[in-house]
């Protein structure tokens, strides 16, 4: 019924329309009944009651000049809001849609991704790292590996590293003021091309307690980063020798260093800003770390 | 029939404050918006309610319209939260003795019109409209009574294409499962679609 009025009706459609009768008479009823909403007939009223209405409304604005688009409520952001149902309904798939689509590789993504977070986290404790695959910065003689860090082997790494953080706790939740009407906005995913967006308030980052001691939030960051370089180099180091003559090591180790000391925990984000400037001082932990991990 | 610039102008005036620019706008949308109203509420007096409400709430909220969606639009998306709110608040439909959405019987003989039996059908059929739910009825009424593309009505709910097809599929085979083949048979067309209606389900 909705397709153009040059398109072609599904061929299957048609064959059981002409072999069943009752499967014919069902859809002569549903065209019926499109065709009655579309040639519904107009209501009936008089001309001098279209005027009667109009004035109506414009004395409602006079009683509210100068407020044209002046004092936008929260009540009033409610009703130019998109509609929100009680039922909502959607065809399946569209509702499945609505959360991001899986993908076989998101586990190790986010695997990756959680490095950054990690190396900020009070107390984490890096897992017993696997076992060093893909050449080293010296190639053996028989080393035939492509080279390629195994990033599955990255991300499980960061796996065991997020399962020794224990949770945090639940941040409380903030009672939900009380609308009388409308219903509460629904928040959209597609651009609503309606409205023109307000303008959004400055948000600033929140930077944990702990972290406001020790230095600013970009430094963790850069940890972060360095955390993920340290452990490309780390699993490629192979039978590399002692890390103590590996300077390209120590110089992004830092990050891993509050960590492998077992400072106080909540020492170890503020070590994490401060070694990023001063590598030559976590040359030290470094070497002391690096002595207690297992050499390939 | 206004341009679309002149209602730009209109609605840029009554961002300033006047109020008889934006009077233009009521008195060239009025009709559908108060046929958008009575169908979603079932009740005349409601879709006045309505209809007022719905322009007001437009004038004080003007400067939050973006031009990039039509006007009628951004009216048709206020008329529905202000009508879904009403019925809500009304709890069940509120529906007259004589349904303001039934069209009069005209007498035999007059200018065309529904019949009796014509119209007895179609005050079964906004019965079996009110049985739907929100969203059904809502997008129903906009696809097909207002008759307003896909795309538009997508812009009014905030919603897919794709939701809005399905939406109106869903409400027309649960209309067509209510609805006796006796009380749907008056409203048959009655000149035949010709080739098209042998060509589509």
């Amino acid at each position: 019924m909705d397709l153009a009025a040059d398109a072609e009706a599904d061929a299957r459609v048609v064959r059981a329309m002409s072999e069943d009768p009752a499967v014919e008479a069902w859809a002569r009823g549903m065209y019926t009944v499109d065709h009655a909403l579309r040639a519904w007939p107009e209501v009936r009223r008089g001309e001098k009651s279209w005027g009667r209405m109009a004035d109506r409304i414009r004395k409602r604005l006079e009683g509210a000049k100068g407020r044209g688009g002046r004092a936008v409520t929260p009540e009033d952001e409610a009703f130019i809001a998109a509609p929100t149902f009680d039922d909502d309904a959607a065809p399946p798939r569209e509702q499945q849609t609505t959360m991001s689509e899986t993908n076989e590789h998101d586990a190790d993504l986010e695997g990756l991704a959680a490095l950054t977070r990690i190396s900020q986290v009070p107390g984490a404790m890096p897992s017993t790292p696997p076992k060093t695959v893909g050449p080293s910065l010296l190639d053996a003689p028989d080393d035939t590996s492509s080279g390629l860090v195994d990033m599955k082997s990255l991300a499980q790494l960061t796996r065991e590293a997020a399962a020794s953080i224990p949770p945090p706790a639940p941040a409380p939740v903030a009672a939900p003021a009380e609308v009388e009407k409308p219903a509460p906005r629904k928040v959209e995913k597609t651009d609503d091309v309606m409205v023109k967006a307000k303008p959004a308030p400055v948000a600033l980052p929140d930077v944990p307690e702990a972290s406001r001691k020790g230095g600013n939030t970009w430094l963790g960051a850069l940890g972060g980063m360095a955390v993920t370089a340290a452990a490309f180099m780390f699993f490629t180091r192979g039978n590399a020798p002692s890390p103590s003559v590996d300077s390209a090591s120590q110089a992004v180790n830092p990050p891993a260093a509050p960590a492998v000391t077992a400072p106080a925990p909540a020492e170890a984000p503020a070590a994490a800003p401060t070694a990023a400037p001063t590598p030559a001082p976590a040359a030290e932990p470094h070497a002391a770390a690096a002595s207690r991990r297992p050499r390939a | 029939m206004a341009t679309p610039e002149e209602q730009l102008q209109w609605i840029e005036r009554a961002r300033g404050g006047d109020a008889r620019a934006f009077e233009q706008l009521v008195r060239l949308h009025q009709r559908r918006i108060y046929r958008l109203a009575l169908h979603l509420t079932g009740s005349g007096g409601d879709a006045d309610d309505v209809t007022q409400e719905t322009f007001f709430r437009a004038y004080r909220a003007i400067d939050r319209f973006d031009g990039r969606a039509e006007i009628f639009t951004w009216l048709y998306r206020i008329c529905v939260n202000v009508s879904l709110n009403l019925r809500r608040s009304r709890r069940r439909v509120t529906s007259d003795l004589d349904d303001p959405r039934v069209p009069e019987p005209v007498a035999e003989g007059g200018n065309p019109g529904v019949s009796a039996e014509q119209a007895q059908s179609y005050r079964a059929l906004a019965r079996a409209m009110d049985d739907l739910s929100e969203s059904l009825r809502t997008t129903l009424v906009l696809a097909c009574v207002e008759q307003l593309p896909y795309k538009d009505i997508a812009q009014v709910l905030g919603c897919s294409e794709g939701t809005v097809a399905w939406r109106v599929h869903e409400a027309r085979k649960r209309l067509r499962d209510a609805l006796p083949d006796d009380v749907i048979a008056p409203l048959e067309p009655q000149e035949p679609a010709g080739g098209a209606r042998g060509r589509r389900a």
